[in-house]
């Protein structure tokens, strides 16, 4: 019909990745910065930050080589049918588990917050269900939700930042101006499931209009997260001091409620956020949940992806329960952060490979 | 879906193959022919009409030969003095003067014409040459003149029926700007949308849809503005349309909206000719449907149901502030009740003491939990805002006094509901009548429903949930192919400046970008414009 831009457009682009990064982790980002990092917490999740954008940037280039096809499609063209459905097939667990990941760190979280009494099992049902909905609406659904919460997830933390500035101080600050280098280029790896979800952009990039998926919307798109994580933990240290922070749980909600100004028509804060934040971690769920289905259909080579929808929320809802407790779940989020390290790093040898066969496919090819 | 599909396209495809006019529909198979005996043609109009008490079949001899000469219209849809006074006054009387005069008689063959050319003095004329298109035409309020020896029948437009007249809006009442709205005659309707735009390229197209009532269907847009696709796109889909009766542009919206599975308006009704005439200038298509003191335009996005025409009329920082309170009200008007519940059932810690204790005070003697108790009251307000809609005037008032005790100190005495629960009913209900479009606000008080629901079982991560449903079924609308949350998303950046505020009028430089229309600038002299041109 009409006006149907079956491509996304640029802005649309940027608000895909930067929803998909920016999620459940913005509320206990300083802790665990600060648990891995210690003194090096900012240089680190800076220097996270700055991996995540030349991955990014290596994920762009690498797609926009291959402009009509999705990464589980050029596996096979570059790599032969068996090594390529098998690294893919990889990828897709590696989307699911990430999915069940975040939901299961977001019901855990919300149920500590907001919902004492309420079953995990209804968060996370009811979550995922959401997120059903939006899939079913396929990518356009997606990118327009994206473009939608973003602005109001963007301009509620920086509302936080500015908020609670009456209680930041330098002088907490100090101890984090001059951290060890090695320390922090230590805890990259720890730092970088921070900012995991730019693999989306290996997903999306044919549906992105012709020119649109550029290296500077690429970098706008990851500077975002970058940015407000980077403004979060600076905020969490300078309002509470390192030590104070490490033992939070959730950091930026502290930080919410610590607010107080006058004519104030609530009296806690943190649970305006938190509202504002399921927002955030909806959009990686769904998100992430998309690139699952839409990455098996693609794998199977079928073109209809809802059905997959349906098959896979099962799944990601029996992996999101399978951890039992903390230490499991953290241990599955050093082990997805390897695996999702594993893969940009595997986008960079793909490159180097295409660049050197010259294997790469034309825009009109 | 597609069962309906296949039973509907082998009819579509006969009345292509016969290239044929529909036929009229009666239980005596009538040739449609016109046959050159008056006699023959006159029993064939007999056949639908006879039984009919309105018709009028009024036969006469035409000048010194007396060629049998017939009327034939409906009573009541006609204006008696034009038949009187221009048709038979003039065929009975004034044709056998100037038969004299000018010394010759007229003849069977020729009379036709002579009268066509000579006898009618009637501005709007037609010829049929089939008995159905005559007969459509007698049953607009047209009138047939069947000569002998002629195969035509002459349509003389002697409408004129009772109508009401041009009045104040009733639904979308403004304090500055026309106070005239469309009635119930097309033709009118028409007329008020020419009197605004004196532009030849505005075109007002008009189909006949229904295929008992024949209902006249008009779409008016500008050429050089619209969208050719976006015409194409109406004509296809107004086409579409295979029903008895059409009564009301409601019916044709319902036949043209792209979801039929959502309870937000997809076009948008109005009854306000300037409103209107913005839309189209803005390269948007109205409809309009005889009978009908309504039109629809289209594409609507969501924006287009928070904006009345005073915006514009007034100074733009006015119109900005009542564009913010017009998003901000509806967000009051869906969320408020179910933000109180989850808030009292889940989280009290979330009010400031005071006022956490304030609520729980009043609501020590309330039976019901807060879900009941905000359910109850606003059904009662629903069922108030219904009644009253349809009472007559006098009795009016009681509802209004009967609603002050239902929703009020009574009901609070009567240990059903606090205080706060009435306040809060109340704050909604005033929310929901702020936006400006009868449609939209009601779809926003119905959505309250499954939110508080939501919050029932959720509390506020209900709510949440509860909107961003809301806004997953938003992004997925279409409206006739175009993006309904537009323009947000997707981002139309050019579009933001007419959107939650209004502003300068200098600086609205184009028409909505995401109607894509054929001339985005509604300015020439425009200074940001030639900076454009100049890079």
């Amino acid at each position: 019909m009409l006006n149907k831009h079956d491509r996304l457009g640029g802005i649309q682009y940027i608000a895909l990745i930067s929803s998909t990064i920016m999620g459940v982790i913005a509320i206990s980002l300083p802790n665990i910065a600060i648990e891995s990092a210690h003194e090096g917490a900012l240089l680190s999740t800076l220097m996270a930050g700055i991996l995540a954008t030349i991955f990014a940037v290596i994920m762009n280039i690498l797609g926009n080589l291959f402009p009509k096809k999705t990464i589980v499609e050029y596996l096979v063209t570059l790599l032969g049918k068996s090594l390529g459905k098998l690294l893919g097939l990889i990828l897709i667990i590696y989307f699911l588990s990430t999915t069940a990941l975040i939901l299961r760190v977001f019901s855990d979280a919300l149920k500590g917050l907001l919902l004492l009494n309420t079953p995990l099992e209804v968060i996370m049902i009811s979550m995922l269900l959401t997120a059903v909905y939006l899939c079913l609406n396929g990518i356009n659904g997606i990118a327009k939700l994206s473009e939608l919460f973003l602005p109001i997830i963007i301009l509620s933390i920086l509302l936080l930042i500015g908020l609670s500035s009456s209680n930041f101080s330098f002088v907490r600050l100090r101890p984090v101006l001059l951290p060890s280098l090695w320390q922090s280029i230590k805890s990259i790896p720890n730092l970088s499931s921070a900012f995991l979800g730019y693999e989306i952009i290996l997903m999306v990039t044919p549906f992105i209009a012709r020119k649109k998926a550029n290296i500077p919307n690429t970098l706008i798109g990851i500077g975002i997260p970058t940015v407000i994580y980077t403004l979060l933990v600076i905020m969490a240290i300078g309002a509470f001091g390192l030590k104070p922070t490490q033992q939070m749980n959730y950091p930026t909600i502290t930080l919410a409620r610590k607010i107080n100004f006058p004519g104030a028509f609530a009296e806690r804060f943190d649970i305006f956020f938190v509202l504002l934040w399921i927002l955030a971690a909806f959009t990686s769920v769904a998100n992430f949940f998309y690139m699952a289905s839409l990455s098996l259909v693609r794998l199977v080579t079928l073109r209809n992806y809802q059905p997959f929808v349906y098959f896979l929320a099962p799944i990601v809802y029996m992996l999101a329960i399978l951890p039992q407790d903390l230490p499991e779940i953290k241990m599955v989020n050093t082990y997805i952060g390897y695996l999702g390290l594993s893969i940009s790093i595997l986008a960079a040898v793909l490159l180097i490979l295409v660049l050197i066969s010259g294997k790469k496919e034309h825009e009109n090819g | 879906m597609k069962i309906i599909k296949k039973n509907k396209n082998p009819k579509k495809l006969e009345v292509l193959e016969e290239n044929n006019p529909p036929q009229l529909k009666s239980e005596e198979k009538v040739d449609i022919t016109l046959s050159k005996s008056i006699d023959e043609n006159l029993a064939k109009f007999k056949a639908f009409l006879e039984d009919s008490s309105d018709a009028v079949f009024r036969e006469f001899k035409l000048g010194s030969q007396g060629i049998p000469c017939a009327l034939v219209f409906i009573d009541g849809l006609v204006n008696s003095e034009v038949i009187n006074e221009n048709i038979l006054k003039n065929l009975m009387y004034e044709i056998t003067m100037l038969e004299r005069a000018r010394g010759q008689s007229i003849q069977a063959e020729n009379a036709y014409d002579f009268i066509k050319e000579h006898a009618v003095s009637v501005g709007e004329i037609a010829e049929a040459e089939t008995l159905d298109k005559s007969m459509l035409m007698v049953m607009s309020g047209e009138v047939a003149l069947i000569v002998e020896g002629s195969k035509k029948i002459l349509i003389v437009n002697a409408r004129g029926w009772p109508a009401r007249g041009v009045s104040t809006p009733d639904t979308e009442g403004s304090v500055r700007g026309p106070k005239d709205a469309f009635t119930e005659t097309l033709r009118v309707n028409t007329a008020l949308l020419r009197r605004k735009c004196k532009d030849p390229n505005m075109v007002i197209k008009t189909i006949k849809l229904g295929r008992r009532s024949k209902t006249d269907v008009a779409y008016v847009y500008i050429k050089g503005i619209t969208n050719p696709k976006l015409v194409e796109e109406v004509e296809k889909r107004l086409n579409q349309i295979d029903v008895d009766e059409i009564m009301e542009t409601g019916q044709i919206e319902q036949w043209i909206q792209d979801s039929y599975l959502s309870p937000f308006p997809q076009v948008q009704l109005t009854e306000r000719p300037d409103t209107t005439i913005s839309n189209v200038f803005d390269g948007r298509v109205a409809i309009l449907v005889d009978n009908s003191p309504f039109s629809i335009i289209v594409p609507a996005g969501l924006y287009q149901f928070f904006q009345a025409p005073e915006d514009y009329y007034d100074r733009w920082i006015i119109g900005s502030f009542l564009r913010f309170l017009r998003w901000s009200a509806s967000l009051l008007a869906a969320f408020v009740p179910s933000i109180y519940i989850a808030v009292i059932t889940y989280h009290p810690s979330f009010l400031p003491t005071p006022l956490a204790l304030a609520i729980a005070a009043n609501r020590v003697n309330i039976p019901f939990p807060a879900f009941v108790e905000a359910f109850l009251m606003e059904i009662t307000i629903e069922l108030l805002r219904e009644s009253g809609a349809r009472l007559p005037k006098a009795i009016g008032q009681t509802i209004g006094i009967v609603g002050g005790i239902v929703i009020g100190d009574a009901a609070v005495r009567a240990g059903i509901t606090s205080p706060s629960m009435v306040l809060l009913v109340a704050i909604t209900a005033i929310a929901s009548f702020v936006i400006p479009t009868y449609s939209a606000g009601i779809a926003l008080r119905l959505i309250r429903f499954p939110l508080m629901i939501l919050a029932a079982v959720l509390g506020l991560y209900g709510v949440v949930l509860g909107f961003i449903l809301l806004n997953i079924h938003l992004v997925s609308l279409k409206s006739f192919g175009f993006d309904y949350m537009t323009p947000q998303a997707p981002l139309v950046l050019q579009d933001t400046k007419d959107w939650i505020l209004r502003l300068p009028r200098h600086l609205l430089w184009n028409r909505p970008a995401s109607v894509n229309p054929v001339d985005i600038d509604r300015m020439d002299q425009d200074p940001y414009k030639e900076n454009k041109n100049a890079k």
